[in-house]
C-alpha cells in the first residue's frame, strides 16, 4: 500500500510540473524547483543534525562553496559535468579539514564553531574582491555562467530545471536513505545515544562521524552547484547565517532524523510560504520569520521530536527523562 | 596612533565584556549557552533609542534624571525580557538533551529580531545626539568624553558586581548553585529564584551594553546584536566560560585585540579575524586562557 | 512521645522501575534512628525523598503536622530537615567560611550566623585553620567536617546523614560517629542515620531499620537488632 501512494506522488511530481507549465504556472514551477534545492541541503544538513546528533549552524557554507566553485569554473567556460564533481570534491574536502579538530568538541560548542566558519565563508566572499566581485555577486558584467547541457539538451527554463533538481533530489534521497540502513547508519545511531559505549564496542566513532559529516556537506555543494546553474547569479548575502539557522528549522520542525521529516520541513517553511505569497501578500512574508521562530519554541518544548516522529528518535528522547 | 587604537580598544572591550557577563553567568549556572543573549542587547539599544528620543529638549539641570532613565530603563527592560525569554523558553527544557535549549534560543532570537524589524522598521536608526560629547587632548592622544563615560561606566558596573557576587548573600547562592543545583536546594536556596536572578543581572547589563554600542557607534538596527554577541560570546570563552573575572579579561582582551586587528592588518576583515580568534579558541583553549585550574565558575 | 518526623507507605520510582515500594517509619523527637541495608537498596533515594530532591508517587511525609512531601526542596530545608548528602559535596569553589553561611543561608541575623560559624569552629577546630581555603582543597575527612558544620548551621531539628564515614580513613570514622553522637545528646538535634556501616550505627543508635530492595523487612531496637541472627549474618559479618 504505502509502495502504491508512493509510485502515485512520485508520477504526480513528474507530470503535474508539466501540466502546470503547460497552462502557464510558471511561477508555481519556480517554486517547486525552489523547494527542490531546499530539500537537497535539508536531506543533507539532516545526516550531520538527525543521524549524527551534532548542531550545525553554518551549513549554508558548503552550499556557498558548491556554488563559488560551480560558478566560478563555469564562467571559464568548463561544463557543469566537470564542475559538478570539482565542487562536491571541494565542498566535501573543506568539510573534511574542518570535521577533523570540530567534531571533538562539544555538541554547542561544535554548533557555534560551524557558525563562526559559516560566517567567515561569507564574509571571505564578501570580502576577496578579485575572487568574488564582492557583494555585487558573479557573474561579472560582461561575464556568463555556462548553461548545462545533456547531450544536445540545453537546460533554460524553469520546467527543465525542475526535472534535473527532481532528479537529483531523488538520489540524495536513496543515498541518505542507505546510508541510514547501512552499517554507518547504525554505527551512527550507536554513536549517538551513547558515544562512549559506541566507542568501546569497536566502532571508530571519529572515522564514522567525519564519514557522515562530509558525506552532508556535499550536498549542501551539491544544491549550491546547480542553483547557481539555475538562477545564474550568486551573491554573499544568499548565504547569510540566518539562511542556515532556516534550514536547521525546517528540519527541527519537520522531524529531526528522517528524510520525510526533513522535507515536512521544507514544504512548511519554504512551499507553503511562497505558494502563499501571491494570495496574502509580502505583508505574510514579512512575518513568516516571526512565526517560524514561535514554532521552533513550540516544537522544541511540547514535541521535541518534530512533526512527523522517528521511532528512533523518539525512544532517545524518552529515555533521556 | 598605537595609543589612541588602544584607547578605542578599551572602549570597545568594556562593551564586549559587559555583554560577555551575560553569556558566561547563564552559562554558569544552566550549562547553556544564552543565543537569544544578542537579542537583549539590541533590544537594550533600543529601550534606550526609545528613552532618549522622548526626552524633548536638553536640560543640564536634569541629568541625573536623563542618566537614571537612560541606563535604569533599559537595563531594567532588558533584564526583565531576559527573565521573561528563561521562563517560556528555557525553563521546561531544563532536564531535555544540551542542543534543546539552544535551538529553543535560536527561535527566541529570530522571533525578537523580527519583531522589532517589524514594528520599529528594517531601517537603522541614528541615536539622538543630547548628551554634549567633549574631545580632550592628552598629549596628542585624542581622547572623547564618550569613551571615558563607556569605560568608566563599565569598570563601575563590573565592580559592584564583582562586590554582589563574592560578598552578598545572594552572591554566594548564586555561585552555590552554579556549583551544584540539587546540594544548593538542600540549602533552602530558591533555585529557580536564583536563576531568574542570572537572567536578570546578565541581561541588564546586555541591555547596558546595547545602549552603549548605540551610543559609540550612533547607529542601531534590528540585527545589530549578532556580531557583537558573536564577540562577546568569544571573549567569555577566551575567559574560560562561566568565569566572570575571565568574561571581563575576555572583554577586554578581544576588544583590543579587534580595534589593532583593524588598524594594522586590515579594517575590512576584522570580523573574520574574530571569528578566526573564536574557532582557534574553541578548539584549542575551550577552557579558556586562564586554564582549567583557576576557573572558578561564576 | 510524639512523632517528629512520620513517613507513610511512600512509594517512589525511577522511570518505571519501584525503588522505594510502601516504606513506612517513623522519628521521635531526640533520638538517633539508623537506616541499615545494602548497596541499591533505597537508602539514599530515601533521604532524597524525604529532602524533596525526588518526587513520591504514592504515600506522605508528615513534619510535625503538616504534610510536607508536596513541597519543594528548598522549602524542606526551610523547615530545618536537613540533609547532609552523601560524598560530602561541599561547594568546592566556594571558601570554608562561605559554605557554613550557605547552610544558614534562610538566616537573615549576621550576628546569629556569625555566632553559628563560631560554634562550629568550637567544635571543628580545623575549619578555623582553614577558614579561607576553597572547601575543595580540603581532604575528605575535613570535607565530611564541613559537610556536618554547613548542616548544623540551619540549626535542624532533623538531620539526615547518608553515609557519612564512606571514604573515610577508621580513626576519622571513628571521629564521625563520636561527633554525630554528640551533636544528638548535646543539642537534642533527631537523627536519621543511613549507613552501609551497620554495626557502628547500630551502636549509637537507639532504633534502626532494615531496608532491602525498597521495603523495610524490619524494624526494633538498635540493641535488639545487634543480637538479631539474620542482621549479624547480613549486616554485621559475623556468623
Amino acid at each position: 500500500m504505502r509502495w502504491i501512494i508512493g509510485i502515485i506522488i512520485l508520477l504526480l511530481l513528474i507530470v503535474l510540473p508539466l501540466a502546470g507549465y503547460n497552462c502557464g504556472n510558471y511561477y508555481a514551477i519556480h517554486v517547486a524547483g525552489l523547494v527542490g534545492i531546499y530539500c537537497i541541503l535539508c536531506v543533507g544538513l539532516n545526516i550531520t543534525i538527525g543521524y549524527t546528533g551534532l548542531l550545525d549552524l553554518g551549513f549554508m557554507a558548503f552550499c556557498a562553496i558548491g556554488a563559488y566553485t560551480a560558478a566560478l569554473l563555469s564562467i571559464k567556460g568548463i561544463p557543469f559535468w566537470i564542475t559538478l564533481p570539482v565542487s562536491l570534491f571541494l565542498g566535501g574536502f573543506i568539510r573534511y579539514l574542518l570535521g577533523a579538530p570540530v567534531l571533538r568538541l562539544r555538541g554547542d560548542y561544535l554548533a557555534i564553531v560551524t557558525l563562526a566558519f559559516g560566517e567567515i565563508v561569507r564574509l571571505i566572499a564578501n570580502n576577496f574582491d578579485w575572487l568574488t566581485n564582492g557583494p555585487k555577486g558573479l557573474p561579472r558584467v560582461g561575464e556568463r555562467i555556462a548553461e548545462i547541457q545533456l547531450f544536445s539538451l540545453v537546460f533554460k527554463n524553469d520546467l527543465q530545471f525542475y526535472y534535473l533538481i527532481f532528479f537529483f533530489l531523488i538520489g540524495t534521497i536513496l543515498i541518505s536513505y542507505r546510508l541510514e540502513h547501512s552499517r554507518i547508519g547504525r554505527a551512527l545511531v550507536a554513536i549517538r545515544e551513547d558515544e562512549l559505549a559506541a566507542g568501546l564496542s569497536g566502532i571508530d566513532v571519529p572515522q564514522i562521524k567525519s564519514i557522515a559529516f562530509v558525506l552532508s556537506g556535499m550536498f549542501g555543494a551539491l544544491a549550491g552547484a546547480i542553483y547557481v546553474h539555475w538562477i545564474g547569479f550568486i551573491s554573499p548575502e544568499m548565504f547569510t547565517f540566518w539562511e542556515s539557522v532556516l534550514l536547521v528549522s525546517m528540519i527541527v520542525i519537520g522531524g529531526m532524523g528522517n528524510i520525510a521529516g526533513a522535507i515536512l520541513g521544507v514544504f512548511l517553511l519554504v512551499g507553503i510560504p511562497e505558494i502563499l505569497r501571491p494570495v496574502l501578500g509580502t505583508k505574510f512574508v514579512d512575518y513568516r520569520m516571526l512565526i517560524f521562530g514561535l514554532i521552533m519554541i513550540a516544537v522544541i518544548i511540547f514535541r521535541p521530536e518534530g512533526i512527523l516522529k522517528s521511532k528512533r528518535r523518539t525512544l532517545e528522547l524518552e529515555e533521556r527523562f | 596612533m598605537f595609543i589612541e587604537q588602544l584607547i578605542n580598544g578599551l572602549t570597545l572591550g568594556s562593551i564586549y565584556a559587559l555583554f560577555a557577563l551575560g553569556y558566561t553567568m547563564v552559562y554558569g549556572i544552566l550549562l547553556m549557552i544564552n543565543f537569544a543573549h544578542s537579542e537583549i542587547f539590541m533590544v537594550g539599544a533600543y529601550i534606550g533609542f526609545l528613552v532618549l528620543f522622548s526626552i524633548p529638549v536638553f536640560c543640564p539641570q536634569l541629568l541625573p534624571v536623563y542618566f537614571l532613565l537612560y541606563f535604569i530603563l533599559p537595563m531594567l527592560g532588558a533584564g526583565l525580557l531576559a527573565v521573561i525569554i528563561e521562563k517560556i523558553a528555557y525553563k521546561p527544557l531544563r532536564h531535555a538533551c544540551r542542543l534543546s535549549p539552544l535551538i529553543s534560543a535560536i527561535g527566541v532570537s529570530i522571533f525578537l529580531q523580527n519583531l522589532i524589524m517589524l514594528t520599529v522598521g528594517a531601517q537603522s536608526k541614528t541615536y539622538p545626539e543630547k548628551l554634549p560629547i567633549m574631545q580632550f587632548d592628552f598629549f596628542g592622544v585624542q581622547i572623547s568624553s564618550l569613551q571615558i563615560f563607556i569605560f568608566g561606566l563599565s569598570i563601575l558596573l563590573m565592580i559592584i558586581l564583582h562586590i554582589f557576587i563574592s560578598k552578598t548573600k545572594m552572591g554566594k547562592a548564586m555561585r552555590a548553585v552554579a556549583e551544584n543545583h540539587i546540594v544548593a536546594q538542600l540549602m533552602g536556596i530558591n533555585v529557580n529564584t536564583i536563576i531568574s536572578l542570572v537572567f536578570l543581572i546578565g541581561g541588564g547589563l546586555g541591555g547596558i551594553a546595547g545602549v552603549l554600542n548605540g551610543l559609540y557607534y550612533g547607529s542601531i538596527k534590528y540585527n545589530m546584536g549578532f556580531l557583537p554577541g558573536i564577540k562577546a560570546f568569544t571573549a567569555a570563552v577566551l575567559g574560560g566560560i562561566g568565569n566572570i573575572k575571565g568574561a571581563m579579561a575576555g572583554g577586554f582582551i578581544l576588544g583590543i585585540a579587534e580595534t589593532l586587528a583593524a588598524g594594522y592588518i586590515s579594517s575590512e576583515n576584522k570580523d573574520i579575524i574574530a571569528f578566526v580568534i573564536l574557532i582557534l579558541v574553541l578548539l584549542f583553549k575551550p577552557s579558556g586562557i586562564f586554564g582549567k585550574e583557576v576557573t572558578e565558575k561564576i | 512521645m510524639e512523632k517528629l518526623l512520620q513517613i507513610e507507605g511512600i512509594h517512589v520510582y525511577y522511570d518505571k522501575i519501584a525503588a522505594l515500594k510502601g516504606v513506612s517509619l517513623y522519628l521521635q523527637q531526640g533520638e538517633i534512628v539508623a537506616m541499615i541495608g545494602a548497596n541499591g537498596a533505597g537508602k539514599t533515594t530515601l533521604i532524597n525523598t524525604i529532602s524533596g530532591v525526588l518526587p513520591l508517587q504514592k504515600g506522605f511525609v508528615r513534619f510535625k503536622d503538616e504534610i510536607i512531601s508536596n513541597l519543594p526542596a528548598w522549602k524542606i530545608a526551610r523547615k530545618s530537615i536537613v540533609q547532609i548528602p552523601e560524598g560530602r559535596k561541599v561547594f568546592p569553589g566556594l571558601t570554608v567560611v562561605e559554605n557554613m553561611e550557605l547552610g544558614a543561608f534562610p538566616e537573615d541575623n549576621k550576628r546569629k550566623i556569625r555566632e553559628g560559624i563560631e560554634n562550629m569552629y568550637h567544635l571543628f577546630p580545623v575549619l578555623k585553620e582553614r577558614k579561607k581555603q576553597l572547601a575543595g582543597t580540603l581532604s575528605g575527612g575535613e570535607q565530611q567536617m564541613l559537610a556536618i558544620a554547613r548542616g548544623l548551621m540551619a540549626e535542624p531539628e532533623i538531620l539526615m546523614f547518608d553515609e557519612p564515614s564512606m571514604g573515610l580513613a577508621p580513626i576519622l570514622v571513628e571521629k564521625v560517629f563520636q561527633t554525630i553522637q554528640e551533636i544528638n545528646q548535646r543539642q537534642g538535634i533527631t537523627i536519621l542515620l543511613v549507613e552501609q556501616n551497620a554495626k557502628k550505627s547500630l551502636q549509637i543508635a537507639g532504633r534502626a531499620y532494615v531496608l532491602e530492595t525498597g521495603s523495610i523487612v524490619m524494624t526494633d531496637t538498635a540493641d535488639k537488632l545487634l543480637g538479631n541472627d539474620m542482621v549479624k549474618k547480613a549486616y554485621l559479618g559475623e556468623q
